[in-house]
């Protein structure tokens, strides 16, 4: 197989129109597009089809990341001035790498208001990218408060509003930490998952942590030469059905 | 637990059953994990930034469920990587024509 790829061998041209701007109602009504790797032949189907090509025996392997609500907004203590935190990643305890809004505003020592105080963060360190490192001070469970303030954000070539937010969430989403959904899955329903199983496929969970970086477009043209971003997995493979 | 689920996909492999991952990033967990122990799968966790692209050698995943990537996008390479690239690019040219729905909210492919 040839390996020396260019970026443009990778290109196509996509209408604009297609870009989905909004899911569709009901999850596992989505189109399938089947694709056999050695012949090339394709098939049309829907996504509840997807069990006629699962056999008992088989193992069916989903990441159970759950998309945080890492947008939050928030005021500078000192002149009041808006601030927008986006979390990037947690680096240790309460510290996180952000990017912050307007970030020449956001000097170390800063100390920034959420929520009414429910949620303070103070910049520690500014980081070589543009971004802030910051700690948070609050009393109670970080997670919890995060998900009363914060905001999920969307793909940016996604620009309509999402009425219902678990819709980009998968229905067996559960360890919080993901910049952005891990999207094959958010076709399934419990209900297929369900007829899976009962069909002999043993359901596998595991997670990997989307970072912000699957966004990060391949700028070098001879693609040997692009480096990816890292991303924290956890391989313990959850096993047994919820 | 944890090991009783590593057990199980490695039973899979050994009884002939295929490993099916949904999305690319259970992909990228699973062939991690499998490059890193020389083709067995075990519990492990860490940080990866493994790039699948055309001449990686797959080591643990039979078939998968995928969205519509970006062009030039690194998940098109992944995918490319499974199926050559010839056959993704006409499978993306059949879907534009068939008014498939791209990217995140969009639909899916399996390819086995």
């Amino acid at each position: 197989m040839k390996t020396n790829y260019t970026l443009e061998d990778f290109d196509y041209d996509l209408p604009h129109e297609l870009i989905a701007q909004t899911p569709i109602k009901d999850r596992d009504e989505s189109r399938l597009l089947v694709l056999d790797k050695k012949t090339g032949e394709m098939q049309d189907r829907h996504f509840y089809n997807i069990i006629d090509y699962l056999n008992p025996g088989d193992a069916l392997v989903m990441n159970d990341s759950k998309v945080m609500p890492a947008r939050i907004y928030g005021v500078k203590e000192d002149t009041g001035g808006h601030m927008e935190v986006l979390l990037l990643h947690n680096i240790e305890g309460d510290r996180w790498e952000t990017l912050m809004k307007p970030a020449k505003k956001a000097k170390v020592g800063t100390v920034i208001n959420f929520g009414d105080g429910q949620l303070k963060a103070v910049v520690t360190k500014e980081l070589d990218h543009g971004g802030r490192e910051i700690e948070f001070k609050y009393d109670g469970i970080f997670i919890e408060i995060l998900e009363r303030l914060g905001e999920t954000p969307l793909p940016p070539y996604i620009k309509e509003k999402l009425d219902d937010p678990n819709r980009y969430q998968t229905v067996y989403a559960r360890e919080m930490g993901s910049a952005a959904a891990p999207t094959a899955g958010l076709h399934w329903t419990k209900d297929l998952l369900k007829k899976v199983e009962d069909k002999g496929v043993h359901l596998v969970y595991l997670t990997l942590h989307v970072g912000l970086g699957t966004f990060r477009p391949v700028d070098e043209e001879n693609i040997e030469d692009h480096k990816m971003h890292s991303e924290f997995y956890v391989c313990q493979m959850k096993q047994p059905t919820r | 637990m944890s090991d009783e689920a590593a057990d199980t996909l490695n039973a899979v492999r050994d009884n002939g059953g295929k490993i099916v991952a949904t999305g690319t990033t259970s992909i990228r967990t699973l062939e991690t994990v499998g490059t890193k122990f020389g083709g067995d799968i075990r519990p492990d966790s860490g940080w990866t930034d493994i790039f699948i692209k055309p001449g990686y050698q797959w080591q643990v995943v039979d078939s998968f469920i995928t969205n519509f990537h970006l062009p030039k996008s690194t998940l098109v390479m992944l995918v490319a990587s499974f199926t050559g690239r010839d056959n993704i690019l006409n499978a993306y040219q059949h879907a534009i024509e068939e008014k498939y729905r791209f990217f995140s909210f969009g639909d899916a492919m399996y390819i086995h």
